[in-house]
């Protein structure tokens, strides 16, 4: 598991974001053990192509925000395309930590 | 005396046989040569392995000399299909093309995304009669994928600053209820300006499939909607839409989970339609009453749903619900009097962590569905 720590862009943004959101309602320190399927948008009655049109809806506020409220830019070699993807990726994975979605964040965007 | 004739006629019986064996052997040479001729034409001739690689060479070759993306996807692949009691063999070839069209728009306001996919493939056999997976099919997927809204405001790098100060100060609160009434939280949303988020997809595909010579064939398709509205944003008039959530509201207030009422823009349900032309292929009980698989068209209607319950100490309760309905266009009357052109499903469960508390699921899927209903008939406890 990726390290989650307030000292670290990826982890607060991300986290902040998903508050907002409405998609969690813990503290920075207990997020650290929140998985996707604890994740307001992550519905277990939906078919696997429902759900991943909700995680797309979710990455891409996600992508908006992180560039244009927190100066996020992407890595070399990322680009939208791919920083949606990556995140889509984790989102529908139900036992996937929140820190390894940080840590995906952390890999495509530099804050 | 009695061995004379037969002496005479075992002679007889012998200078035949060497004869014809003189005759025989004066034709074998020639024989050898042709049928070791033959048999080496015909290994050469069937062998799937140097037409792959012929082929090979001229598909890199023409790839290398241009960017080719119209041959790009293409897979041809030389076989030997036999007959089903391995007794006959035939050369052939399968294949298979894809080809696909992407136009992509990325503005801050409007982002989308069309989609064009054409995809072709089967198997030929030179000898028709000696394909076992006599089959061809061609399709064309067309659709469009994007986000209306959902966007912020762009700030700039002294704001930026300011902002990122902000979430680390909220990410040091280690008390919940001090948390949700940060005024920081107002800071931020005021700054972001966030803008509701309209997501939706569409898609259509047509197609044909048949067999190698076309003497049998049918069309295949269906078009799909779905489409999701989000809103990220305090006392907002699409949350207010909400209808679904209204009793959780009150749940969530009472229980001490949210300090005052108010609806969940971000639990707006997904929704789908779509018209399909199923083939009822496997659908025996259809197939006993009807006398027939012939393909039918079916509209279908999808939602889904999932709202915040409670949170109780370090457990989120969720409520996830699921509805979908299904109904056969123009249904034949033997289908309608068995009701099997009409089916509904409902299935919701209260979800805590990773934990099934409770789920009811009420209804059937359409046969072709079925392998989706995970969930058992009935409520379901689990404590």
């Amino acid at each position: 598991m990726a390290k989650w720590t307030s000292n670290n862009l990826a982890c607060v943004n991300l986290w902040s974001t998903l508050y907002i959101m409405k998609q969690h309602k813990r503290t920075f320190k207990k997020a650290e053990t929140l998985t996707m399927r604890e994740l307001l948008f992550y519905n277990p009655t939906l078919t696997k192509e429902e759900l991943k049109f909700e995680a797309e809806g979710i990455a891409d506020f996600l992508d908006n925000v992180f560039r244009n409220t927190y100066g996020g830019r992407y890595e070399e070699g990322v680009n939208k395309a791919k920083a949606v993807a990556d995140m889509v990726n984790i989102l529908i994975n139900a036992g996937k930590p929140l820190p390894d979605l940080a840590a995906k964040v952390d890999d495509d965007y530099n804050f | 005396m009695l061995l004379g004739p037969a002496c005479f006629l075992a002679e007889a019986q012998t200078t035949t046989t060497v004869k014809e064996l003189k005759e025989k052997l004066g034709a074998l040479p020639l024989a050898v040569e042709e049928t070791k001729y033959k048999s080496l034409a015909n290994l050469v001739l069937n062998d799937p392995r140097i037409y792959n690689g012929i082929w090979n060479k001229v598909y890199n070759s023409i790839r290398d000399k241009k960017d080719q993306p119209l041959l790009k996807n293409l897979k041809i692949d030389f076989k030997t299909f036999t007959a089903s009691d391995s007794s006959k063999a035939s050369l052939g070839f399968s294949y298979a093309w894809d080809y696909e069209i992407n136009k992509k728009k990325q503005e801050d306001y409007e982002r989308s995304e069309f989609i064009a996919k054409l995809n072709l493939a089967g198997n030929v056999a030179f000898r028709k009669a000696l394909n076992p997976q006599d089959f061809q099919s061609a399709k064309l997927e067309i659709g469009a994928n994007g986000f209306f809204g959902g966007t912020v405001k762009k700030q700039p790098a002294a704001i930026i600053a300011e902002l990122n100060k902000i979430n680390q100060q909220l990410a040091e609160i280690e008390d919940e209820n001090v948390l949700a009434s940060s005024p920081l939280w107002g800071k931020l949303t005021q700054s972001m300006g966030i803008s509701n988020q309209y997501h939706y997809n569409f898609s259509a595909v047509g197609g044909w499939e048949g067999s190698q010579d076309f003497s049998r064939s049918q069309v295949t398709g269906g078009a799909q909607l779905r489409f999701s509205a989000k809103s990220y944003s305090d006392k907002n008039p699409l949350s207010m839409l909400n209808l679904f959530d209204y009793p959780f509201t009150l749940i969530r207030y009472m229980t001490g989970t949210d300090k005052t009422l108010g609806a969940y823009g971000a639990t707006l349900p997904v929704i789908t339609l779509g018209i399909d032309l199923v083939k009822p292929t496997r659908d025996t009980l259809r197939k006993k009453i009807t006398g027939e698989t012939k393909q039918y068209a079916r509209f279908r209607f999808e939602a889904g749903f999932r709202t915040l319950l409670a949170e109780v100490g370090n457990t989120t309760f969720h409520f996830n619900a699921a509805y979908r309905f299904f109904t056969e266009l123009n249904a034949p009357a033997p289908v309608k009097s068995a009701g099997l052109h009409r089916s509904s499903f409902f299935t919701c469960s209260v979800t805590g962590a990773d934990t099934y508390f409770i789920s009811y699921s009420y209804g059937r899927l359409p046969f072709d569905r079925s392998d989706n209903a995970i969930y058992e008939m009935g409520f379901r406890f689990k404590f």
